[in-house]
This record gives structure tokens, C-alpha cells and sequence, in this order.
């Protein structure tokens, strides 16, 4: 794998308006994506992980009030791009999603092979001939035989159909791939099947994804790096085999004791309280009301620190490089 | 053919009665065609059998279609059983007329997996509680406010007068599925169904719910059926557990056994088809079967995972169904391959 980085997102940020105030969905997300690396979003529901993938691929709702930052995608600063550009040469093209449940968003009327064939068709100048063949060869890396590709959506089960919708982002070839909750929908062991799926995929033709879950226990699966997400912002990043050995933040900690384990007995521990509302969230740490570590410097916003090994975290326990100030 | 079909029971609880005893039950759904013309049936649940003593859970785990929400709609008589006999504190249900079966009911609590669905959105929680009283005929006023105090109290909905005249939707997640279970403890039954309770609450909330219907079950002797498609939740949470693939039960154990070592096929692809949390999952593919759960109107002869087993024995496994196999005093499985160990 290289180690050039893909994707470099500086201090994003997406607000919206509503009728109580301006909600902070993604507040000042900053990470990096190396190429051929998954990323694994975690966090609960409301923490903004969904929103953070559409801030990247910039599908907005309307009621957007703050988009902001740099999105750098292949050297390219992309949020410079107009709407236009970047639906022609950025999304899909070159950063496909697969967006939550999309196994039911399929067509049912249309023949499965002519809705894979779609975006081929509007994005790249290239025949029907050839775009079907692309489609033949999407299906064939997903596992799914070439003749379901003329059958209707409800001819296939829902593990198929969610292969379908992967083998629709698959075709474009794309250099990263953001997968939203692929597989929360499916049964045990078709979600174990497409986990396998996509870690040949990964493996085979050294595809970046981003994977948005909220079972740490399937993003192991799949990914190199982890992020968590708490009430809009990124508290932790780290590599796989560091964080879950040794997670560093304090609600890291405490979501993983949260996680019960088939295989060794732990005692499971629960997080009381609630995440704050990204309506007017506290000004210092989000997460200082919940949090057993607190001290007084909590009530100031904390700082992003570096960490050995790449990771990062934003807690003042760690103020001084991976130093534990106060335990 | 040697066919013990020994029932795992627990050591203290083999003096007890059952609370609840299902015998070969079968709830088969007719499909029509036309709306007129019978072509056949669903067979969503084809011979289950088990008993389920005080103070203990049984989880039932499988896939969706197994048949493991039909056992719990039948056993709360949402479904009638097209064969076969439930039996509650050792009366037969179908024995039972209009008052009995609400009786019946109001001894029966069920949790369902989305609580907001299961909340009616345009009544105060103080309404949601007190109608199961005023259905059972509990008319008063100072036991109704005594009971929601108590049940309040015991679910963890604090300050309690904060919480009596919200709606539903002000409530998070799993606040909502606290007051799912405080209506579900308010006529003190004695048995509770828990259909999937926690699937569709955070990580962080989970535990808390779980460990919140363990409390109530050491402080009111609850028996629970606790059904679930995560494996990992069941073992801090129940003393016995049984898997169901194609309408029939195919593994019963105790929890320390089936952990140590699964025996069925198909519990086995459960069990590697569960991730723990580990960087170690990404250098490693599962070893886990393909296909699909069978149709149930046409289910394959002899054992129903044998197309996808790869354990599967010619000419037995695709003929005879097979009977249940104890191979341990707390552990048995449908599954010709333990014939010898019976």
C-alpha cells in the first residue's frame, strides 16, 4: 500500500437551520485518508457521522448555513470547485457513496443492469456496449452471478440487493468509496458474507473506503484507521491495532467497555447520561458532563493532540504529547 | 436409531414448576392465491418444544425468518397455534375463555424492539401507564399513582413528576424503551418476551437496558424470553439459550456450554460470524456458509441447513429430519453428526 494521502480534510464544518437554532451536525472535523486505507467512522446515532460523509461528498439539504473548510481529494482542494465541477468530475466519478439502506433505494420498476448502467451512462462518454461490461465486472467482484443482473430489485434478497447497490458504486471505479452503515440492516452471517466482500475488494484492487457504522465490533473488520465521532466532532483518530488495545479518550474508553464480546467475559459498563444537543453545545468539552476524567481546564474547548504512532485526540488529559497530565 | 431427546433443565430449578411449558407447537400461516384458493402454507414455527422456569432467561437467537418473533407472538396469543399446546402455570391455554385469556395477558409483559413505535404518541406517559390498570379493571386513583411511582422508580425514569406529563417523542431512545418496560412491569406480571429490546439503542445504551431488565428479573423472580439476533449480548444475560434456524430449534444449551463449544453447524457460522472488537479481524476472511435461509412453504427435506452445511452426511442429512441429540446433560442439538455422542 502507498502512503500517499488521498483524502486531507481540514476543519470541515456543516451547520444547519432549524426552527430552535442552528444545529452544528459536523463541527471542525479535521483527519487524513491514505490511499488504499479504510477508515472507519464509529460514534452514535446524532454524533454527525452520516453528515460528515455528505459534507465530503457535498449532498447538501437545503437548510445548510455553514460549509466550510478544505476537502483535499487527489491534490485538489474540491470545495473550491463549483456545484457544476464537482458533479462532473468529483462525485461518483471519483468519490462514489453508498448511502444507508440504499439496497432499498434501488428502482423497482427498472431491471437491475440498466440502473448500474445509469451513472456510467451520464458520467463517462463511454457506449452502452462497454458500460454493461463495467457492470459485468462490478457484479463479478461483488459474488453475485451476471445473470441476476436482468432480474427486477425484488427477485434478489436483501444481502443481494445490497451487493447490487456496492457493485453500483464499484463501476465507476472510484478512488474512495464512502460506505454508510452497509451491512447494520442485513442478517449475521450475509453480513459476515459482504464483510468478506468488501475486504477482497480492499485487498484486490487497493480501493480507499470509509466506513460509517456504529458497531465497533464489524468496523474492525475492515478497518485500518478509527475515528470516533461525539456530538459533531472528531475526538480520536488512530490506527486499528492502537485503538483497540488502547483507546485514549475517555469516551473511547468508555464506548468499548460498553461492547459486549462473544468470545472473553468483561465486565460491560454503561455511559449515563446523554450527548449534548449540537444546538448549543457546551462551549469546552462536549463530552466534560459525562466524563469521570474532568477537571477544571474541561470547561475550556479542548485541543486536537498529536500522539505517537500518528493518532490524535482531543482531550486536555493528553495536552503534552501523549502525556497524561492529570489521571 | 437413538433418539433421547433429554431436556437441559437447571439444577435448582429442576425442583420448581415451570412457569411456562410449550409442547410440539406449530403456527403455520395459509397462502392463498386469489384471496380464494389454498396453495399452501408457511410453516413459521414447526415443532417447538421447551419449559421455562421463574427467575431464569431463555434467549432464543437466530436470523430473521427463523420463526423466533411467530413463537413469541404465539406464546402471547397473537397467533393461534395451528398444533401443539402452551401451558401457563400448568393451564392449557386453549382451554381458556375471554377473562381467562386477559388474565393470561395481564401476567405476560412484552418489550418490542422499536420503542417509539410501540408508544402511542398523542398520550402523556402518566395515560400510557395507567391504561393497562384501567383495561385489567384497577379503578383506584391512589393504586394507580402508587403503582406508576414504583414501576418509575424501578425503570430509573427520575424525577418522576418531570417525566408524567411528556409525550413519547420528548424522550431519547432509551428512555423510551424504559417506559416500554415499565408498562410491561405495571400489572407485576410474571413473565416477560423481549423481542430484540435493544437492537435498535446505541452501544453506550445496551447495557443499560440490559442490566436494567436483569434487576427486575432478580427482584421479581421474572421468567424472560429474550429473543435476539446478537450473540454476543446473550451471554451476560441468560442462563440457557436456544437457536432457531427454519421454524424449528435446532440447538438448546446451557450459556456455559455453548460458548465453550457450539455444537450445530449452524451455530457455529453464528459464532464466526460474530465480531469482537479486534484490529486482528482485518488480516482474516470468516469462514461462514452462503445462501439463504429456506423457503418455509417448501422447506428441504431432512435437517433444513443442509444445503448450506459442510459438514453434510449423504443420504442422511438430506433425507431424515434429525431428532434431538443430547450430547452433554446441558446441551443438545438437532444435528445428525452427534448420533454417537447421544
Amino acid at each position: 500500500m502507498s502512503n500517499n494521502v488521498l483524502l486531507d480534510v481540514r476543519n470541515l464544518k456543516l451547520h444547519f437551520r432549524t426552527r430552535s437554532g442552528p444545529v452544528q451536525a459536523v463541527d471542525g472535523v479535521s483527519f487524513q485518508l491514505r490511499e488504499g486505507h479504510t477508515l472507519a467512522v464509529v460514534g452514535e446515532s446524532g454524533c454527525g457521522k452520516t453528515s460528515l460523509a455528505k459534507a465530503i461528498l457535498r449532498l447538501l439539504p437545503r437548510n445548510v448555513t455553514t460549509f466550510s473548510g478544505s476537502v483535499i481529494f487527489e491534490g485538489q482542494d474540491i470545495m473550491k470547485y463549483d456545484d457544476e465541477k464537482f458533479r462532473r468530475e468529483i462525485r461518483w466519478s471519483k468519490i462514489a457513496m453508498v448511502p444507508q439502506a440504499s439496497m432499498n433505494s434501488l428502482n423497482p420498476v427498472i431491471r437491475i443492469e440498466d440502473q448500474l448502467m445509469e451513472p456510467l451512462l451520464i458520467h463517462e462518454n463511454i457506449s452502452k456496449q462497454e458500460a454493461a461490461q463495467r457492470v459485468r465486472d462490478a457484479f463479478a467482484v461483488v459474488g453475485l452471478p451476471v445473470d441476476f443482473l436482468a432480474r427486477y430489485p425484488f427477485e434478489l434478497s436483501g444481502g443481494m440487493r445490497q451487493r447490487a447497490a456496492i457493485a453500483m458504486a464499484l463501476a465507476s471505479k472510484p478512488r474512495l468509496v464512502v460506505l454508510d452503515e452497509p451491512s447494520s440492516a442485513l442478517d449475521l452471517l450475509t453480513q459476515a458474507n459482504l464483510m468478506n466482500v468488501l475486504k477482497k475488494i480492499k485487498h484486490e484492487f487497493k480501493t480507499t473506503f470509509i466506513l460509517i457504522t456504529h458497531d465497533i465490533g464489524t468496523a474492525s473488520e475492515l478497518a485500518d484507521e478509527i475515528a470516533v465521532m461525539y456530538a459533531g466532532e472528531m475526538i480520536e483518530y488512530a490506527s486499528a491495532d492502537y485503538f483497540y488495545t488502547d483507546a485514549h479518550h475517555p469516551y473511547s474508553q468508555k464506548l468499548m467497555a460498553s461492547v459486549p464480546t462473544l468470545r472473553e467475559d468483561k465486565d460491560l459498563a454503561f455511559i449515563p447520561g446523554q450527548p449534548p444537543s449540537l444546538i448549543n453545545p457546551p462551549a469546552g468539552c462536549r463530552f466534560a458532563q459525562r466524563c469521570e476524567k474532568r477537571f477544571e481546564k474541561c470547561s475550556e474547548h479542548p485541543r486536537v493532540t498529536s500522539l505517537k504512532n500518528g493518532a490524535s485526540v482531543q482531550c486536555w488529559l493528553f495536552d503534552e504529547m501523549g502525556e497524561v497530565k492529570h489521571a | 436409531m437413538p433418539s433421547v431427546a433429554v431436556k437441559p433443565k437447571q439444577e435448582q430449578a429442576k425442583a420448581k414448576k415451570p412457569v411456562l411449558k410449550v409442547e410440539d407447537l406449530h403456527t403455520y400461516f395459509e397462502v392463498r392465491r386469489m384471496g380464494f384458493f389454498k396453495v399452501g402454507d408457511v410453516r413459521a414455527l414447526d415443532g417447538v418444544s421447551f419449559e421455562l422456569y421463574p427467575g431464569e432467561t431463555i434467549s432464543i437467537v437466530g436470523e430473521s425468518g427463523c420463526g423466533k418473533s411467530t413463537l413469541a407472538k404465539t406464546i402471547l396469543g397473537i397467533h393461534r397455534p395451528t398444533k401443539g399446546k402452551i401451558y401457563f402455570d400448568g393451564q392449557d391455554l386453549s382451554t381458556l375463555d375471554k377473562d381467562g385469556w386477559k388474565k393470561y395477558r395481564s401476567n405476560l409483559g412484552y418489550i418490542m424492539q422499536d420503542p417509539y413505535g410501540a408508544l402511542p404518541p398523542f398520550m402523556t406517559v402518566k395515560r400510557i401507564l395507567e391504561e393497562p390498570m384501567k383495561i385489567n379493571g384497577i379503578t383506584d386513583k391512589k393504586e394507580h399513582a402508587k403503582r406508576i411511582r414504583q414501576v418509575l422508580e424501578e425503570v430509573k425514569l427520575a424525577p418522576i413528576e418531570d417525566f408524567l406529563p411528556k409525550f413519547p417523542h420528548m424522550l431519547s431512545g432509551g428512555q423510551q424503551q424504559r417506559l416500554v418496560i415499565a408498562r410491561a412491569m405495571i400489572l407485576e406480571p410474571k413473565m416477560l418476551i423481549a423481542d430484540e429490546p435493544v437492537s435498535m439503542l446505541d452501544a453506550s445504551v445496551r447495557v443499560e437496558i440490559l442490566q436494567l431488565l436483569q434487576g427486575l428479573q432478580r427482584k421479581h423472580n421474572l421468567a424472560i424470553i429474550y429473543i435476539t439476533h446478537d450473540l454476543s449480548t446473550v451471554r451476560y444475560f441468560s442462563e440457557r439459550i436456544f437457536t432457531m434456524y427454519g421454524a424449528k430449534i435446532i440447538e438448546k444449551s446451557a450459556t456455559k456450554a455453548l460458548l465453550h463449544e457450539p455444537l450445530h453447524p449452524y451455530t457455529k457460522a453464528l459464532f464466526e460470524a460474530t465480531s469482537d472488537p479486534d484490529a486482528e479481524n482485518l488480516k482474516t476472511f470468516k469462514d461462514v456458509p452462503a445462501g439463504e435461509p429456506p423457503s418455509l412453504m417448501n422447506p428441504p427435506a431432512g435437517c433444513r441447513f443442509h444445503p448450506r452445511c459442510k459438514y453434510i452426511i449423504k443420504g442422511l442429512c438430506d433425507r431424515e429430519i434429525p431428532p434431538e441429540f443430547a450430547a452433554r446433560s446441558d446441551h443438545s442439538a438437532a444435528c445428525w453428526l452427534y448420533k454417537d455422542r447421544a
